[in-house]
């Protein structure tokens, strides 16, 4: 093994200059982090295979490309951090799970967690980067506080074929993906974004403790945070979709500087017993929900088949009962756009699909149809199912069910009411990307969200992100 | 259908690797038969590219692979006194990216190499989800 130890940043001298100018009030953040290149010779780090420049990586090789653009993206933590103990990441590339559609990116996380009573919230595990800054030296100075394992075949036959990593600095990846956003992702789980709950709502041991993150995780239908729930609460709690929120006072201050107003939502105002707001999944095609957003009365289809499920143009019978109003149209047969056409030919002002499978939230609906011009919003099936009991009793072309298909002007998108950041819990319960990520509805998109979006920066913080305030949250 | 089929399977693969997670920390035994029977899995061919029944070796081989009992952290003790625990790579978080039927790719998360490795099949079998995937139908 050729254990090359590459020094990152060497940010002591930063810090020096930050303690002197603190009289002018300028807080620099100073965390040295290293890069440990364990891979062997001509593997990895250590590939010779000649690379032109790309940009703004200056490396000459591929492997060398690969350790610059490490380098970046420690280089971005260790600006915004502070810490006196050096933080070590074991670095090395490998032959990870992969086909020709799908492939494993790589891993990372901490290698270790500790707890003490000097720490902020006693029982409860702190990842070991944080620790030791919380201790003011290594616990455990033989081992490297972070582990990264990345996918070397990406992009070669067999492996998400033709699809690699784009080892440039400036995110211009294109339709490659951008190495350096993923490791400020990957990256910031090993600095402490990590619930370490289990699907059962078991929390890491033994002994068996919250971690750091979950202190900060609450249910707002319980009221509970997960630290006092019993396994089987935090279990359901971590499915209560869009209703566990991040409690930390540097995120919730951050987020009217980085999340936009304007939540899609179909908002129902009669009956009373329906009248509320309702999670949407939103479509590729037509307009998207805006504010005031299309109100009017909603009316299901009748028939049988694909005429019941608007895959037909619609007969008489459902032109007359959807023309001037939100056709309610079951999922399934026909692809989402056909849906729409349809009810907008027979006069509909909006569409609201009705899942035909269980979960939450409702997911979004793909299709390009230029010609569509009314909103199509899915809502889940269980919504769906009370709408339905509540329309069997209507006439051929009224229910006394009024909707708006809009935004919530006032909720900042991926956030509650009181400006409190969601965390992803949808239902069923995502392995790897449940509670441990943003939800999905936050936007602007951010970097901690499950998914790694295409337009994401490498921008960590406030305008741009809230990665860096929820490490400042955690303790950072 | 055959798509839908496949997911199931996969789907179910990845909660007998919880459960056996949660089992593991808790110290009781893990089963190691694969839950569904030859046939009930579906895998694309890859000399034809047409779905069809699982063989009983691809059926052993994808399920022995998911059903793999998590590794469990390692209670230790600091020099310096402090109680903690090693991790191992199922308490790590892995990425996942999948091409999407519009050639697009998304990218999501596992919970530790088992069922990364589990999502990697499943993915490449078109089961794919997250904010960027939204349903074809």
């Amino acid at each position: 093994m050729n254990a090359n130890l590459n020094l990152v940043r060497g940010f002591r001298s930063v810090a020096l200059l930050a303690a002197l100018t603190l009289w002018a009030g300028t807080a620099h953040a100073a965390a040295t982090i290293v890069i440990q290149n364990t891979d062997a010779p001509n593997v990895g780090f250590n590939d010779p295979t000649p690379a032109a420049p790309i940009g703004g990586n200056p490396g000459t090789t591929i492997g060398q490309q690969r350790l610059n653009v490490f380098q970046a993206a420690a280089n971005i933590w260790g600006a915004n951090l502070n810490s006196v103990p050096t933080i070590i990441v074991d670095a090395a590339w490998s032959a990870l799970a992969c086909n020709a559609n799908a492939a494993t990116l790589g891993s990372a996380g901490a290698t270790q967690v500790f707890s003490s009573a000097i720490f902020p919230f006693p029982n409860t595990w702190y990842n070991v980067a944080l620790a030791n800054k919380l201790f003011g030296a290594q616990i455990d100075p033989t081992t490297p506080q972070i582990r990264a394992r990345f996918n070397v075949n990406l992009g070669q036959p067999g492996c998400l074929t033709g699809v690699f990593f784009y080892l440039g600095l400036d995110a211009n990846h294109g339709s490659n993906i951008d190495l350096e956003t993923v490791l400020l992702h990957e990256f910031a789980h090993g600095l402490g974004f990590q619930s370490f709950t289990t699907q059962a709502g078991s929390n890491l041991g033994p002994p068996f403790q919250p971690s750091v993150f979950s202190q900060f995780e609450l249910d707002t239908t319980t009221g509970k945070q997960w630290p006092t729930m019993t396994d089987a609460e935090r279990a359901a709690s971590s499915i209560n979709t869009r209703n566990v929120v991040w409690t930390g006072a540097n995120v919730t201050a951050s987020v009217p500087s980085v999340l936009l107003f304007g939540t899609p939502r179909l908002l129902t105002t009669a009956p009373a017993s329906l009248a509320g707001n309702y999670l949407v999944g939103l479509a590729q095609f037509g307009p998207a929900p805006s504010s005031p957003g299309v109100n009017a009365e909603v009316m299901p289809l009748t028939g049988t088949g694909n005429q019941l499920l608007g895959c037909d143009p619609f007969n008489a019978l459902n032109v007359a009962a959807v023309a001037g109003k939100i056709a309610l149209i079951d999922r399934g047969v026909c692809g989402f756009v056909v849906k729409a056409k349809n009810a907008q030919n027979a006069g509909a002002v909006g569409v609201i699909i009705q899942n035909n499978a269980a979960g939450s939230p409702p997911p979004g609906m793909a299709g390009v149809d230029p010609t569509v011009v009314i909103p199509t919003v899915m809502i889940t099936q269980g919504d769906g199912a009370a709408f339905r009991n509540f329309l069997k009793f209507r006439s051929r072309t009224h229910s006394g069910m009024f909707s708006t298909i809009g935004v919530d002007p006032n909720l900042r998108q991926g956030a509650d009411a009181a400006n409190r950041v969601m965390l992803y819990t949808p239902n069923p319960y995502v392995p790897g990307s449940s509670v441990s990520h943003w939800d999905t509805s936050a936007f602007a998109n951010l970097l901690m969200e499950p998914n790694i979006n295409g337009d994401l920066t490498h921008n960590v913080t406030s305008p741009f992100d809230l990665t860096l305030e929820i490490l400042h949250d955690l303790g950072w | 259908m055959l798509a839908a089929v496949a997911a199931a399977a996969a789907l179910s693969a990845v909660t007998v690797s919880s459960d056996q997670q949660r089992a593991a920390s808790t110290g009781k035994q893990i089963g190691s038969q694969p839950r569904a029977a030859a046939g009930s899995v579906v895998v694309r061919d890859p000399d034809t590219g047409q779905f069809r029944d699982a063989t009983p070796e691809e059926l052993l081989a994808l399920q022995g692979q998911s059903i793999q009992a998590a590794q469990a952290p390692e209670p230790i003790v600091s020099a310096t006194g402090l109680a903690g625990l090693n991790l191992t790579d199922d308490q790590m978080t892995f990425t996942v990216a999948t091409r999407n039927a519009d050639g697009s790719v998304s990218i999501a998360h596992a919970d530790g190499k088992t069922q990364a490795d589990a999502k990697v099949r499943a993915a490449g079998r078109g089961l794919v989800a997250g904010k960027e995937q939204p349903l074809e139908r």
